[in-house]
């Protein structure tokens, strides 16, 4: 499939048997680590341009020349600190599992800042390689490097790749496994601070020598002067006094150089990583912008940034809901050929539950995801979200949240599960509760469906448009009282710009696959399954009373027939079965024949996009922050669209 | 009284401090007030721990060398770059950089 497979590299999907060798892949974020990893293992981790996608660490095998051998991909991190959580479960992975390599992967482009944490993975004292990666951009972009006096200097090999072509790679794992067999000798040069550091480090590494700690004592040494909570506590289980004189250390290291200890570390590091950089690399001023620089200058320009925004956001919408909808027609036509006409209580079930259910999926599903997937990833891999966040930071602010916050929201609209869990690239645990709780209103590709199955398919464009639009609304109103009723911390934005760049047809093919694959195989069997419990329902006579149960809110206060009801208990496991499950139950697409008054469309389609998040989102919100927050967002969901859906319904009666 | 790096977890910002910062250095002006296109040294950052370990972490550490690329409208983040990279970061933590000036 790719050009990363060839020779002897074969992908294996399931290690039963115990792997040879581990190589764990660690790096700045956006750098190619997730691309690598592809690569190597043929999985379809997520890859898109914007910093933070990895946010657990993944993992994969592969076996090359006879070895099993488990790849981790860790998630991007700039230094080893224990702010972040990223940060922590790396340091931690790398020192106490142990992999027997680590892959350094840096991009050839922002090789200085990617240095500073080479400096820091070198001082963990692990076995590491560097893949230089992205070389074809930097080369572009007037950059040269001397990948072999950067070896030199560093005493660490280096490899350039370019990941997303599979260049280089192949001789990557080759060099990996020679560093981790030992047949090739790491021996990094020892990184000297200046002397009012270095002496203290120095002396605190002495104190240390004996005490067992998972890190090398260098690395102790240096994180106890940088007031290092996790490394503190540790060491203070072991030997209080050296804490102590740590802290003196750092006390003494601010009086000289008049900036907190941390600052002064971090300086010193990065006056090496600008020495090593210099040394190493060529860099040509570039006088003419490119092209790309051009789209990205009027992108980001505050006059022609937003018109460019809501452009490119709005045409994404229209082009499916007027593609998706002239395609889906088609294929329902043609499903609706072959209805037979006469059939037994079997056949009807068989018939009905289903057929009903596949073709409903393929009619509103496969026209309308398919397209979907294919144009957010493509806006994922150009770079153009984390400049819809820079645009939208003030807007992001009202509601107590930074511009980044965007990202996850604008996922949200392919799917609210991956959405919710990119909520992690927000700094504080409040941040991303706020950012997670705003998702799970983002009407995602099943609750589109149903608008647009409903609304824009029976009874206009604009009123679908004006759906998303009152949901828009919703959600910016909801997050503001979530901002003002939640207490705890908030943390401004401080975000990477990635470079834009031309999406690359292979990676955004492969990716869309991976996606619109990963929600069929779910999707399908749920469609099938949920028709024939309900062709069973239907001829058991079980619908009537759990419709009847639940008529006061559905006929009474929300003005829909009582079927409605059932539809919604299905609807909270696929916001799509809510519009899949009529054409199992009337044998019918034709919805208009089920609701024949246009406002019953709009004020079920609302309902359904508000009153819950599905099972699989529930399961997501559940584990990022536990039943009671879970629960409480459902319920809350429940009563709000239930309230809101009614008043919908009464002034669109007063305006019709 | 130390006015540079903020070590505590308490937020300092420049805000009111102005005056005394330029009485030590002089020249002294947050990021946020570079014209587009205008260099920088970083003298200071200010703000609490977590933001001024992860901006050090960034690059942002002082005497080095930025240069203010665009500034969103509506108080919006500044885009800069450092060390050969681009960072939007928000208006109020752009606020607490300071700054030499230096000319366009």
């Amino acid at each position: 499939m790719s050009s990363c497979h060839k020779n002897t590299i074969s992908n294996k999907k399931n290690t039963t048997k115990k792997a040879d060798l581990t190589i764990a892949l660690a790096g700045n974020a956006n750098v190619g680590k997730s691309a690598i990893f592809n690569c190597l293992t043929g999985s379809h981790q997520h890859v898109g341009n914007w910093p933070g996608k990895t946010v657990e660490r993944a993992e994969g095998s592969l076996r090359f020349k006879g070895y099993n051998i488990d790849v981790i991909d860790l998630p991007g991190i700039y230094s080893f600190s224990t702010f972040s959580l990223e940060e922590l479960v790396s340091r931690e992975y790398i020192a106490l599992e142990k992999p027997d390599v680590v892959v350094n992967v840096i991009d050839a482009c922002v090789l200085e800042r990617n240095l500073f944490f080479t400096l820091q993975l070198i001082e963990l004292q692990v076995p590491i390689i560097i893949a230089l990666n992205q070389t074809d951009l930097a080369r572009m972009k007037g950059i040269k490097i001397d990948e072999k006096r950067l070896s030199d200097f560093l005493g660490v090999p280096v490899v350039p790749t370019v990941a997303i072509k599979g260049t280089g790679v192949y001789e990557l794992v080759e060099q990996a496994i020679k560093i981790a067999k030992g047949e090739l000798e790491v021996r990094p040069r020892e990184i000297k601070y200046g002397k009012e550091v270095e002496g203290r480090v120095r002396k605190l590494t002495t104190l240390l020598g004996e005490a067992k700690i998972s890190y090398s004592p260098r690395f102790v040494a240096l994180k106890l002067l940088e007031g290092d909570e996790e490394i503190k506590k540790e060491v203070q289980s072991v030997n209080g006094e050296i804490v102590k004189t740590a802290e003196e250390y750092a006390e003494e290291i601010e009086q000289i150089h008049g900036e907190s200890c941390p600052v002064v570390i971090s300086s010193e590091r990065y006056a090496i990583a600008n020495r090593v950089t210099m040394e190493v690399q060529e860099a040509a001023i570039l006088k003419k912008m490119s092209f790309v620089d051009r789209i990205d200058e009027l992108a980001t320009h505050k006059i022609s940034g937003y018109p460019l925004m809501l452009a490119a956001l709005f045409s994404v919408f229209y082009v499916i809901f007027s593609f998706g909808g002239f395609l889906s027609a088609i294929i329902s036509n043609f499903f609706n050929m072959f209805q037979p006409q006469t059939l037994g209580v079997a056949q009807k079930i068989l018939w009905e539950g289903v057929v009903g259910g596949f073709v409903a999926a393929v009619t509103l599903f496969l026209p309308y995801v398919l397209p979907f997937y294919l144009l957010l990833t493509i806006l994922e891999d150009s770079g153009y979200l984390p400049r819809v966040a820079f645009l939208l930071d003030n807007l992001m602010h009202k509601i107590g949240l930074h511009g980044k916050a965007i990202i996850p929201i604008i996922l949200g609209y392919g799917c609210n599960v991956p959405a919710c869990y990119s909520c992690r690239i927000m700094e504080t645990q409040r941040d991303r509760l706020i950012a997670a709780f705003v998702v799970t209103f983002v009407p995602c590709t099943a609750r589109i469906i149903v608008i647009l199955g409903l609304v824009a398919a029976f009874v206009n464009i604009e009123w679908a448009f004006a759906l998303l639009l009152i949901d828009l609304i919703i959600i910016f109103i909801l997050g503001r009282i979530a901002f003002k009723a939640l207490p705890g911390e908030s943390m401004g934005m401080i975000m990477e710009l990635p470079s834009l760049r031309l999406p690359s047809r292979r990676v955004v093919l492969a990716q869309t696959w991976a996606r619109t694959k990963s929600i069929v195989y779910m999707v399908f069997p749920i469609y099938i399954v949920g028709g024939t419990i309900l062709a069973v329902m239907q001829m058991t006579g079980f619908l009537q009373p759990i419709g009847a149960l639940l008529t006061p809110i559905t006929v009474n206060w929300l003005g829909l027939p009582s079927i409605v009801g059932v539809l919604l208990l299905f609807g909270a496991v696929r916001k799509e079965l809510v519009v899949v499950m009529p054409a199992v139950l009337f044998g019918t697409t034709d919805l208009s024949k089920i609701f024949p008054d246009p406002k019953q469309m709009i004020v079920l389609a609302f309902v359904t996009m508000i009153y819950v998040p599905c099972v699989a989102t529930f399961v997501m919100l559940k584990r990022e922050f536990g039943w009671k927050t879970a629960s409480y967002i459902t319920i809350f969901e429940i009563v709000f669209a239930i309230i809101s859906g009614g008043i919908l319904y009464r002034s669109l009666q007063l305006l019709w | 009284m130390r006015l540079t790096f903020s070590h505590g977890q308490e937020r300092r910002s420049f805000k009111g401090k102005r005056h005394r910062f330029q009485h030590r250095y002089g020249n002294l002006v947050p990021i946020t007030e570079l014209k587009p296109g205008q260099r920088g040294l970083i003298k200071s950052v200010c703000g609490n721990r977590k933001v001024t370990q992860r901006l050090a972490d960034l690059g942002l550490t002082p005497e080095t060398n930025i240069s203010v690329l665009k500034s969103a409208p509506f108080n919006g983040p500044i885009e800069i770059a450092v060390r050969g990279s681009r960072l939007a970061i928000g208006r109020e933590i752009a606020e607490n950089i300071l700054v030499q000036p230096k000319g366009t």
